[in-house]
């Protein structure tokens, strides 16, 4: 059961991820993503088994928490907003999109 | 000066011993003081010095860790990328546990990628020991190591740069 700070973490995750006031990057791993906050915690997001999940570690990699979407869903919601940020589907769309308008010049 | 002009400093001096002596006691303390203390600076200064160049061992030492996981990676050496690519995500933690005061918090987070990356690194070596990993796999961490290159390489020239600025 997911306590009320988990809740309110995603969703202030899933803001700032929106704003892009957080920056994600992927591992080397297939779907996991991640991202730092105050040099001191990272946090790891990905899909695995069909659920996406989230971790945050502290500065000595030690898991502090995860909390998957089966108890938060929102966490679904991030997975796909930090999949977009650290893939840059924002810039790649813009540029297919850029690239299709002159095909009609 | 006259005979009579010396024996009235003499006099003084006779008369007043003891305020000569503490007024001279007192000038002395205060040049031990500025000399304790420029002497404590300098100190604090060298080890402030050492502290960076500790760190800037690890972090030349990590550097070299994830040259050796791209080595190996190439090599298709799994065994020595996982292990490689611990030793540099262990080198990440010992630089932020150890150095805390030397790291900004951008050169923190920094590391902290550093550290979560090559340690996804070291996940998938580990698979890759047990199966084949597909081109696309392969590509992943190729790409993973690069990225910690730059980090570290960002974090090394910075370190160097403070050391370099600290011993002028």
């Amino acid at each position: 059961m997911a306590t009320e700070k988990e809740f309110k973490l995603v969703e202030q995750l899933l803001d700032k991820t929106r704003r892009r006031s957080i920056a994600w990057e992927p591992t080397a791993k297939n779907d996991e993503f991640v991202s730092t906050l105050g040099g001191r915690v990272s946090f790891l997001v990905g899909a695995w088994h069909n659920t996406e999940s989230l971790a945050m570690k502290d500065d000595l990699d030690r898991v502090l928490l995860t909390v998957d979407s089966d108890s938060i869903p929102l966490v679904s919601e991030l997975y796909t907003e930090a999949r977009r940020v650290a893939l840059k589907v924002e810039e790649s769309l813009d540029s297919v999109l850029d690239q299709l308008g002159r095909l009609d010049v | 000066m006259s005979h009579h002009e010396l024996a009235d400093v003499s006099g003084f001096f006779v008369l007043n011993w003891g305020n000569v002596a503490s007024v001279f006691g007192l000038a002395v303390s205060l040049v031990t003081l500025a000399v304790a203390s420029k002497a404590r600076e300098a100190a604090e200064a060298a080890r402030a010095i050492a502290r960076r160049q500790n760190l800037t061992e690890v972090l030349q030492d990590a550097v070299r860790k994830n040259e050796q996981v791209g080595l190996f990676l190439s090599q298709r050496k799994w065994d020595i990328v996982w292990l490689r690519a611990q030793e540099t995500a262990s080198a990440a933690s010992l630089g932020l546990a150890r150095w805390p005061q030397e790291l900004s918090t951008g050169s923190k987070d920094n590391l902290l990628r550093g550290q979560q990356l090559a340690n996804s690194i070291a996940g998938v070596a580990l698979k890759a020991a047990g199966e084949t990993l597909t081109q696309r796999e392969i590509a992943r961490i190729a790409q993973a190591q690069g990225r910690v290159a730059q980090l570290l390489a960002t974090e090394l020239g910075e370190s160097l740069r403070k050391s370099e600025g600290g011993k002028q």
